[in-house]
C-alpha cells in the first residue's frame, strides 16, 4: 500500500483483477446451485445435469453479467452528463418507459420473456426521445432541464403503470409487480446474444466519447477549451447511455444499486480517466451483478423461495459503500 | 344514519350474548355477523368464487352486485352493477345497493374492506378456502346465510361426486409429474397448500413442487431435475391469446420429458385455481391432459 504504482499501471491490473474475479464469478455460478450435481453427465448434452450447469445456472450468470456491465458502464456516463454522483441510469426516464412497455405488454397477454422484453426496450427508447427532446433547450442538450424531465417523466409512467395494473385482470397486476422487482432468469441463447451485442456496442460507444468526457468534468467552459463540442457530445452521450441501460433494462427489469455503487467505488479504484473507467466500470458491474445473481439462486435454500436479485445488490452493495464512504471521508468522491 | 348506527350497534351487542337462536353468524375468520336480513334478500359478492359458488347453490337471483373480476357463472353475471375491484372496490357504490351482506373471500380481498364496511353499517362475512377440505364449510355457511341450506348441501353432494368420479377414473394408473408453473421469469410455481395442487392431486398426478408451499419462486435448476412429465401453465389471457407463447417459451428445455413428449398445456386459470363451482370442470380437464388414455370427457386445449 505505501508504494502508488503509476495510475495507468494501477488501472491494468485493477482490470485484470476484475476480468479475473468475472471469470472466477461465472465459474462458481456454474458450480453453485440447490441441486447436487454428478459431473460426468453434466458433459453430456441433453441430460438434465448439462442444461443445470450450462443453461440454467451459467447462461442466467452471463446474463447478469451483460446485464451488470450495461448498468456499470451507463452509471458511469449518466453521472458525468448531469454532473452529479446521485445519477443512474433511471433517473432519466428509462427505467419507467420500459416498465410501462413491460406493463402493457403484460396486461394485453403477450407474456413469455420475448414480447415482454421487446415492448420494454421500445418503452425505455420512447422515454429516451422524450427526455432528449424536452431537454434540448434552444439546440443544446441542458443536463438539468433532462433531469428534470426525466423526473418528471418517472411519475408520470409510475401513474400509468398503477392505471394499468388497476384495468388490468385478476393476478396480472401481481406479475407486473414481478417485473418490477427486476430479476434474472436463463435466458435463450438469442436473447443472451442479442443483448450482448447491444451492450457491447453501448459501452464501445461510450468508450469512444470517453476522452470527451475527460473534457465535460472541466465544466463547460473547460471542455470548449480543450477543443470539445459540449452540447454534440452530451447529445451523443445520452443516446449512448440510455441505449446501454435500455438493453439491460428490457431482460431484467429495473435491477437497482448496481449503476450507482459500481461507477463509484471504480472511481476509488482507478481514479476519473473515463478511458479506464468506463470499462473497468463495466467490468464491475459484471462482476458485482452475477456475484448478487448467484447468491440469489443460493438464497432459496435457507430461505425457501429467490428472493429477487435487486435485494441483493442493495443488501449487500450498501454496507459496502458506506464502509467506503467513512473510510474516504472529507477526500473527493466526484 | 341513525339506524345504520343501531344497526351495527345491535349486531355487535347480539353477538355478545352468543350462541342463542336469534344471534349471530361467525364467518370463517371468527368474525361475528349479523345480516340485515334473514335469510338475506340482497347480496354484494366481491370475489370471483364466491359469485359463482352463490349462482351454484341458487341464490343468483338474490345477488345485487359484485367485483368486476367476477365472469362467472357466463351469461348470468354480465348485467350485475360492478362495485369495482377486490382489492379497493367502491363502499359508496356497495352501500347504495343496500345489501343484506356483503361476501368477501380471504385470499382475493382485504380485512380493511370488511373493516370500513362495518363502519358504514354495512355487515360482512368473510369466506376462507384456501383447499378443497375447506370446500364444503365455505358452501354450507353460503347456504345458511341465503337460506339455501338444502340446495348447498346438494351442490356439494354434487361436487364431491364429481371430484370422486374422477379420482376412480385416474385410480390404479401411474402418477406422472407434474409441475404448474403460474409465471415463467421470475419462475414462479404452484407448490402444496394451494388450490392447484390439489386438483393435480384429484386428477392423479404428483406435483414436483410440493416440497415449496404456496404459490412460490422455485428453482429452475430443481425443475431440471425433477423431470417433470408434464406442465401446466394455468393462464389468464383473455382468449388465451398468449397460450401459445406462453407453451412455446419451455421449448428451450427440451431434456425436460415434458417438453419432449410436447406435453405442455395451457389451461384457463379460473377453473383450476378459483375455489369455484366449476372445480370438477378443472379436475376433468387437467385428468385428461395427465391421463390422455383414459377415457375423459372435456379435452384439453
Amino acid at each position: 500500500m505505501s508504494a502508488i504504482p503509476p495510475s495507468r499501471l494501477r488501472a491494468l491490473a485493477v482490470m485484470a483483477g476484475l476480468a479475473g474475479a468475472l471469470v472466477l464469478a461465472l465459474l462458481l455460478s456454474a458450480a453453485a446451485g440447490v441441486e447436487h450435481i454428478d459431473w460426468a453427465a453434466a458433459l453430456r448434452p441433453d441430460t438434465a445435469e448439462h442444461a443445470i450447469v450450462f443453461r440454467a445456472r451459467l447462461g442466467r450468470a452471463l446474463l447478469g453479467a451483460v446485464v451488470g456491465a450495461s448498468l456499470g458502464a451507463a452509471g458511469v456516463a449518466f453521472q458525468t452528463l448531469v454532473r452529479n454522483p446521485l445519477a443512474d441510469p433511471y433517473v432519466l426516464g428509462v427505467s419507467s418507459g420500459a416498465s410501462v412497455g413491460a406493463a402493457t405488454s403484460i396486461a394485453l397477454g403477450l407474456v413469455g420473456g420475448t414480447p415482454i422484453a421487446g415492448c420494454a426496450f421500445a418503452g425505455a427508447l420512447g422515454a429516451m426521445a422524450l427526455v432528449y427532446r424536452l431537454g434540448l433547450v434552444r439546440g443544446r442538450l441542458v443536463p438539468y432541464v433532462a433531469l428534470l424531465a426525466g423526473v418528471v417523466l418517472n411519475a408520470l409512467s409510475w401513474a400509468l403503470i398503477l392505471t394499468i395494473a388497476t384495468l388490468a385482470r385478476l393476478g396480472t397486476t401481481a406479475e407486473i409487480l414481478l417485473w418490477l422487482m427486476g430479476s434474472l432468469s436463463p435466458p435463450a441463447w438469442s436473447r443472451l446474444a442479442l443483448t450482448a451485442a447491444a451492450v457491447v456496442a453501448g459501452v464501445a460507444a461510450l468508450q469512444l466519447l470517453a476522452p470527451r468526457l475527460n473534457a465535460l468534468v472541466l465544466g463547460d467552459e473547460g471542455a470548449h477549451s480543450v477543443g470539445v463540442d459540449v452540447a454534440r457530445t452530451r447529445k451523443l452521450l445520452l443516446v449512448a447511455a440510455s441505449f446501454l441501460t435500455a438493453a439491460g433494462v428490457a431482460v431484467a427489469g429495473p435491477i437497482g444499486f448496481v449503476a450507482i455503487i459500481v461507477p463509484h467505488v471504480l472511481r476509488l479504484l482507478v481514479g476519473t480517466d473515463h478511458r479506464v473507467l468506463i470499462p473497468a466500470s463495466a467490468l464491475g458491474g459484471a462482476l458485482f451483478l452475477s456475484l448478487c445473481d448467484t447468491l440469489t439462486r443460493l438464497a432459496f435454500v435457507p430461505l425457501g423461495a429467490e428472493p429477487p436479485v435487486s435485494v441483493l445488490t442493495a443488501l449487500l452493495g450498501g454496507p459496502f459503500f458506506l464502509v467506503l464512504l467513512w473510510q474516504r471521508r472529507g477526500e473527493r468522491l466526484f | 344514519m341513525a339506524v345504520l348506527a343501531s344497526l351495527a350497534v345491535g349486531a355487535s351487542a347480539c353477538h355478545r350474548g352468543a350462541g342463542m337462536a336469534a344471534a349471530a353468524f361467525t364467518d370463517e375468520v371468527g368474525r361475528p355477523v349479523t345480516p340485515r336480513a334473514r335469510p338475506t334478500r340482497r347480496l354484494v359478492s366481491l370475489a370471483p368464487n364466491v359469485t359463482e359458488l352463490l349462482f351454484a347453490i341458487g341464490a343468483g337471483d338474490q345477488v345485487v352486485g359484485i367485483d368486476r373480476y367476477s365472469d362467472q357463472p357466463a351469461g348470468r353475471v354480465e348485467h350485475l352493477p360492478s362495485v369495482g375491484s377486490d382489492y379497493e372496490p367502491s363502499l359508496e357504490k356497495i352501500v347504495g345497493l343496500t345489501p343484506d351482506l356483503v361476501l368477501l373471500s380471504r385470499s382475493a380481498n382485504r380485512r380493511e374492506t370488511a373493516d370500513a364496511l362495518e363502519r358504514l353499517g354495512v355487515p360482512s362475512f368473510i369466506t376462507e378456502t384456501p383447499a378443497i377440505a375447506d370446500m364444503p364449510r365455505t358452501m354450507r355457511d353460503l347456504g345458511a346465510l341465503t337460506g339455501h341450506a338444502a340446495d348447498a348441501a346438494a351442490q356439494l353432494a354434487h361436487l364431491q361426486a364429481g371430484l370422486a368420479a374422477v379420482r376412480a377414473r385416474v385410480a390404479g394408473q401411474p402418477r406422472p409429474r407434474v409441475l404448474v408453473v403460474v409465471w415463467p421469469e421470475p419462475l414462479y410455481v404452484a407448490g402444496r397448500e394451494t388450490f392447484t395442487h390439489d386438483l393435480i392431486d384429484v386428477a392423479g398426478g404428483q406435483n414436483v413442487a410440493a416440497d415449496a408451499r404456496g404459490y412460490t419462486t422455485f428453482p429452475l435448476e430443481r425443475v431440471l431435475a425433477a423431470a417433470p412429465d408434464v406442465i401446466i401453465l394455468p393462464t389468464h389471457a383473455a382468449s388465451g391469446t398468449g397460450d401459445a407463447a406462453a407453451v412455446a417459451y419451455w421449448a428451450r428445455w427440451p431434456s425436460l420429458p415434458a417438453v419432449r413428449d410436447h406435453r405442455v398445456f395451457a389451461i384457463e386459470d379460473a377453473i383450476v385455481s378459483r375455489p369455484g363451482a366449476r372445480l370438477v370442470e378443472g379436475a376433468a380437464r387437467l385428468a385428461s391432459l395427465l391421463h390422455p388414455a383414459q377415457p375423459a370427457a372435456g379435452a384439453g386445449r
